[in-house]
């Protein structure tokens, strides 16, 4: 059916919008590099330097086991969070009474700069890795809750009334009914999940860690190691836009094939 | 009935609150906990107030609060133009948006110690970092927001025959407030965030910098009462925020 008319090239060209989305990264590498030619490669290194320090880096060997040990946490605490958040999540918003008596609870903790209860965590915790996942969880459950919850309650009770009138039983009023109704709004929930325990982790490695890229990038920083500073950035960054974009992908999936949408931004 | 429901919750909500507060209060008097770990409540009010009273961390309180300020100023005067923008031409708004998404979930935090590289121990990086974090929510909200406004309006618009500027002045720009209400307030609640996480990490002033400070002179008392009133803090300025946000939402569902 491709004719020679419709090559990938020619359908990019026809699509400003394909286009556009593929030049910004270009444009953020280009941006980049003129900021660096502005301010000198010594305070702001360019891609390129970037680049030879990551490179530098995974040769002599800290990169790969210490990112591993971030993800591996950031994944535990996501686990975490994710169950527990959507739990609490439908529990509340299935519930008026319990949806009225901890909404303020739950919207409030998630607006106080989480950081400030760090040392409680160290103090339960101690000083390891369970710190580290406990603190990442923390601040990925309240998005997790909080977008749940609400997806929960805006199920339309009209379609629990056509459940209701088809005598399905509970188990098949959440397969069939609810849970379609709120996947699109689960994938965005954990996509925040998701970043928030990303956030949380890199804070605590930045605070007080033993191990953990952001331990690394807290040892760049108080010797001002620019290069190797921008290396840890980078490498974050492209680990959380792929994660993020992974969610994405999946959200917008969803919203295709099943003519869902989910706007609500926490 | 329904006035007595809530009456209700609101008790029950008070009670949960105040049970919290006698089972730390129980547990940093009986001994249970070390008071090196934890603080009774009342220890932290008392050396909150002293704290506050006597001056010592006057200057945090106004340290954070001016960067807060400043950077939600910022992202404010920053974002609500480009939110505009991205709604005005769509196809920007359709390539960017993949990235907006992404971007909200950066920890853009990392960029805090090479901005501390690049200008130093002060409260320009913190600023900085603090806008970064808040200006995404108000992008997107206010370029949501314009958005949502329904086509009845814009035609109502047209058959007045409004200019273009009185047609965001009087249509558009009020229809949209309580959208672009819900950027602002998530705005400033990250900036407050970036602000205290941004002290926390690395200062050397401000609410964020002395709890971390305390922590690791092991002053407790001190450190549960900044920490009290940072919370106090954010609880505050959210719930006000909440209140403006549901009745601008109201009034514009009402009219």
């Amino acid at each position: 059916m491709a004719t020679s008319t419709s090559s990938p090239v020619h359908r990019l060209v026809d699509d400003p919008v394909t286009l556009g989305r593929l030049l910004v990264p270009v444009a953020i590498v280009v941006g980049w590099e003129l900021l660096t030619l502005l301010l000198g490669a010594d305070l702001l290194p360019g891609p390129v330097q970037t680049l030879g320090a990551i490179q530098a880096g995974v040769k002599s060997g800290w990169v790969v086991p210490n990112l591993v040990n971030t993800l591996l946490t950031i994944a535990m605490g996501f686990a975490i969070a994710a169950v527990a958040g959507f739990v609490v999540g439908v529990a509340l918003g299935s519930s008026e009474t319990g949806y009225q008596f901890f909404e303020p609870f739950v919207l409030n903790t998630y607006a106080i700069p989480k950081i400030v209860l760090f040392p409680i965590f160290l103090f339960i915790f101690k000083l390891g890795m369970d710190q580290k996942v406990a603190f990442g969880a923390f601040h990925g459950f309240f998005p997790m809750v909080i977008i749940t919850m609400t997806a929960v309650r805006e199920l339309p009770d009209i379609y629990l009334d056509v459940g209701r009138s088809l005598g399905l039983s509970r188990l098949q009023t959440a397969r069939h009914i609810v849970l379609p109704y709120i996947i699109v709004h689960l994938v965005v929930a954990l996509r925040f999940a998701f970043s928030l325990t990303f956030l949380g982790v890199i804070l605590a490695e930045l605070f007080a860690a033993k191990s953990g890229i952001g331990l690394y990038l807290r040892n760049a920083m108080s010797v001002f190691n620019t290069q190797r500073i921008m290396a840890i950035v980078t490498i974050l960054m492209v680990v959380a836009f792929l994660g993020n974009l992974a969610f994405y992908a999946v959200q917008l999936y969803l919203e295709d094939r099943w003519n869902l949408s989910a706007e609500k931004v926490v | 009935m329904a006035v007595r429901t809530s009456r209700t919750i609101r008790l029950g909500q008070l009670g949960l609150l105040a049970g919290f507060v006698v089972v730390l209060q129980y547990l940093a008097t009986s001994g249970l906990v070390g008071n090196i770990t934890l603080a009774a409540p009342t220890a932290m009010v008392s050396t909150m107030v002293d704290l506050l009273a006597s001056g010592a961390i006057v200057n945090d309180v106004v340290r954070t609060t001016s960067a807060v300020l400043a950077a939600f100023l910022l992202a404010v005067v920053v974002g609500v133009p480009i939110g505009w923008l991205l709604w005005r031409y769509g196809t920007l708004q359709r390539v960017l948006d993949p990235y907006l998404i992404a971007y909200y979930a950066m920890p853009v935090f990392a960029f805090y110690p090479l901005l501390i590289a690049l200008f130093g121990l002060n409260e320009l990086p913190i600023v900085l970092i603090a806008f970064a974090m808040s200006v995404v929510a108000i992008v997107i909200n206010t370029a949501n927001g314009f958005g949502q406004v329904r086509e009845v309006f814009a035609d109502v618009g047209r058959s007045l025959n409004l200019t273009r500027w009185q047609s965001f002045r009087h249509v558009f720009l009020p229809a949209a407030t309580p959208y672009i209400f819900t950027g602002l307030k998530l705005g400033f609640i990250y900036a407050l965030i970036g602000v205290i996480a941004s002290e926390f990490i690395l200062a050397n002033a401000g609410l964020g910098f002395q709890v971390s400070y305390d922590y690791r002179n092991f002053a407790t008392d001190r450190m549960y009462a900044v920490m009290l009133l940072v919370v106090i803090f954010a609880v505050v300025a959210n719930v006000v925020l909440r209140r403006i946000e549901d009745r601008l939402y109201r009034r514009s569902v009402s009219r």
